[in-house]
């Protein structure tokens, strides 16, 4: 009985994962701009890996294995909004340094 | 006197540094034998070296404490409650039948002071609903939004008191 309330549990958030890894890529397609695309992949990366691994420490069980995976799920959490941040901040600055001419560069 | 100082305390940051990584070597190998430990160890340590200036000292980072663990805890809550918060939100946005979005930039009064928990403030706000931090410095944040009401609702929300209160949770 424990194992299939288990089994669907682990279904249920596998599937979940990929809904949002779907949403996050219909989002990248449909978005107008970067940054907008920016905020469709790092939430729905971070979230669907989120429940991804959720699902796979619930059919692991309490092991060395799921410890493994709960740091990777942290690390994944810290280093996706970076990731994110440093693809907006490089799209930030370059529109905001326009290239300059010849010129204005010799000065 | 003040430079030794800060030598000391990124010295024990590089330390704290270097024990995190061989632990979470460690735990990722899955069995304990020497040439794993040495090979972790020489790993860390190249790690450690490369990033040496980049590491915070002891003005730049709250202070460990109990008060301050707590005042952390609340914080991961919270952000993980936005992160919940903001994916559903985007699931409405994007798969709704015309895009309802105002994307514009936006600038908040940057609340902390010290750098660690500022990157880390800046991180939560890209994990927030419709909002992704641009550029961080010490008296302002950027912020993209999707829609003006988003960053009008990140400024003195609950995540920024949060942060507040781990920030002096060592005074």
């Amino acid at each position: 009985m424990w194992t299939i309330i288990r089994d669907i549990c682990v279904v249920v958030f596998l599937l979940g994962g990929a809904f949002f890894y779907f949403v996050g890529v219909v989002g990248l397609i449909r978005m107008p701009d970067v940054f907008s695309r920016i905020h469709a992949t790092s939430k729905c990366d971070t979230m669907g890996a989120g429940l991804i691994f959720i699902g796979m420490i619930i059919w692991q069980g309490f092991t060395m294995v799921s410890l493994n995976i709960l740091i990777v799920l942290i690390f994944v959490w810290l280093t996706n909004p970076t990731a994110a941040h440093y693809i907006a901040k490089s799209e930030y600055m370059r529109r905001q340094d326009k290239p300059k001419s010849l010129d204005e560069a010799g000065d | 006197m003040r430079v030794n100082k800060k030598k000391h305390t990124k010295a024990f940051s590089a330390l704290l540094l270097f024990l995190s990584l061989v632990v979470f070597w460690l735990i990722l190998s899955s069995h304990v034998a020497w040439e794993v430990v040495i090979v972790g160890m020489a790993a860390s340590c190249i790690v450690v070296l490369y990033n040496l200036n980049l590491l915070f000292d002891e003005t730049e980072r709250t202070r460990l404490s109990f008060k301050g663990a707590w005042a952390f805890c609340v914080i991961c809550y919270r952000v993980v409650i936005q992160i919940v918060k903001a994916n559903f939100q985007l699931v409405k946005i994007i798969l709704g039948k015309r895009l309802t979005i105002d994307p514009k930039f936006g600038e908040i009064p940057q609340p902390l002071t010290k750098a660690l928990n500022q990157s880390l403030y800046a991180n939560a706000i890209t994990l927030t609903p419709g909002t992704l931090s641009i550029d961080v410095d010490q008296d302002r944040i950027i912020v993209h939004a999707l829609k003006p009401e988003y960053l009008e609702e990140l400024k003195d929300g609950p995540l920024e008191q949060a942060f507040v209160a781990y920030e002096r949770s060592d005074k």
